[in-house]
């Protein structure tokens, strides 16, 4: 079984500096790795960078994320990414982490994504070049994110990590009207094109926590003002202490999982 | 502080400024009252936003219904989830 800890939305400055680090000392105690869901940074300056890297450093298991909307505020998202990079925090665009833990291969897919809405209601490239351009940068995510799938998908346990939404249920208590902002559909359907047991997103801080893709993919909006604590945990495959009588503790195993999806 | 569109005009700010950037902050006038609500990073962040609205609306009583989000930050879960 791994346990995954995840939390985006963080959003942190100098007033917050160490907030969250106390609550991270245990990790360990409660999961395997931990994932980092974008808009770590308030304003997204270099400083800020600075002191995201301090609050996850040197943390008892592996660190990776993706930045947010608000971590390219200043367009220091390269400077950031090294600041965090260079304090052991993994930070994927477009890319894929493959995590060889005790408790089993972990590939973890991750990228920014972006808006362009849902069936029906959703931006498409026609128009003015702006319209255009948003829609291309929407349509340019999913394929950084099926990219990162593809090497991700050699592991056990695959999850796919973004900060834009890949479902519209995960938007629920935001205003309709500002989720093409908030989420893009072909997110989700990469994620479903490649077979991943969770999907994990933020941005949406007014959103639900719980959803899922067309083809039944658990996704989880772990947005710090939505899941309320430090980080949730996600526990996939089997428990070592094995089956509970009621049956509420019974995984499928990885493989399982996966193979009964499209 | 007369017409709505200056409390739009307002929330923008509160959104773009470099030193605010609160993006999730709600401005409404009833009577002689500013009701400022929505969400922001931290309780230094809404005295600040408080402050600016208070400047702006001038001979306006600033009623605070902001909340702040980083309520738990350093609470870790009680309990995970079983994903199946
Ligand atoms: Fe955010
Ligand atoms: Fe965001």
């Amino acid at each position: 079984m791994i346990r995954v800890a995840a939390v985006g939305d963080i959003h942190l400055g100098p007033d917050l500096a160490g907030q969250h680090r106390a609550g991270l000392m245990d990790l360990d105690q409660h999961a395997d790795l931990l994932l980092l869901a974008g808009d770590l940074t308030r304003h997204g300056t270099v400083e800020e960078g600075f002191i995201v890297a301090q609050e996850y450093r040197d943390l008892p298991v592996p660190v990776v994320a993706v930045l947010g909307n608000h971590d390219y505020q200043n367009d220091r998202q390269c400077e950031i990414t090294q600041v965090l990079e260079d304090a052991g925090i993994r930070v994927l665009e477009g890319e894929a982490e493959v995590l060889h833990l005790p408790q089993g291969c972990v590939g973890v897919a991750g990228a920014k994504g972006f808006g362009l809405g849902f069936a029906g209601r959703c931006a498409s490239e026609f128009g003015e070049p702006e319209m255009k351009a948003f829609t291309r940068h929407g349509r340019q995510s999913s394929e950084q994110l099926a990219g990162a799938l593809q090497v991700a998908a050699e592991a056990e346990v695959v999850l796919a990590l973004t900060h834009y939404a890949p479902v519209d249920q995960t938007l629920v208590g935001e205003p309709p009207e500002i989720w093409p902002f908030l989420g893009n559909y072909l997110l989700g359907q990469v994620i479903d094109e490649a077979g991943v047991h969770l999907a994990l997103h933020g941005h949406a801080h007014a959103g639900t926590e719980k959803g899922a893709t067309e083809a039944g993919v658990p996704v989880r909006n772990v947005a710090q003002p939505v899941i309320h604590t430090a980080y949730a945990v996600y526990e996939i495959g089997d428990s070592p202490h094995g089956e509970s009588a009621d049956g509420a503790r019974i995984r499928q195993s990885p493989t399982l999982a996966r193979t009964a999806r499209p | 502080m007369d017409t709505s569109y200056q409390l739009r005009e307002l929330e923008r700010r509160l959104a773009e400024d470099r030193s605010i950037h609160e993006l999730g902050v709600h401005l409404q006038q009833r009577g002689g009252r500013v009701f400022v609500s929505g969400t922001v990073a931290s309780e230094e962040s809404r005295s600040l936003v408080l402050a600016v609205v208070r400047e702006a609306c001038p001979g306006h009583e600033v009623v605070d219904d902001l909340a702040c989000d980083q309520g738990g930050l350093g609470q870790p879960p009680e309990s995970s989830e079983a994903i199946r």
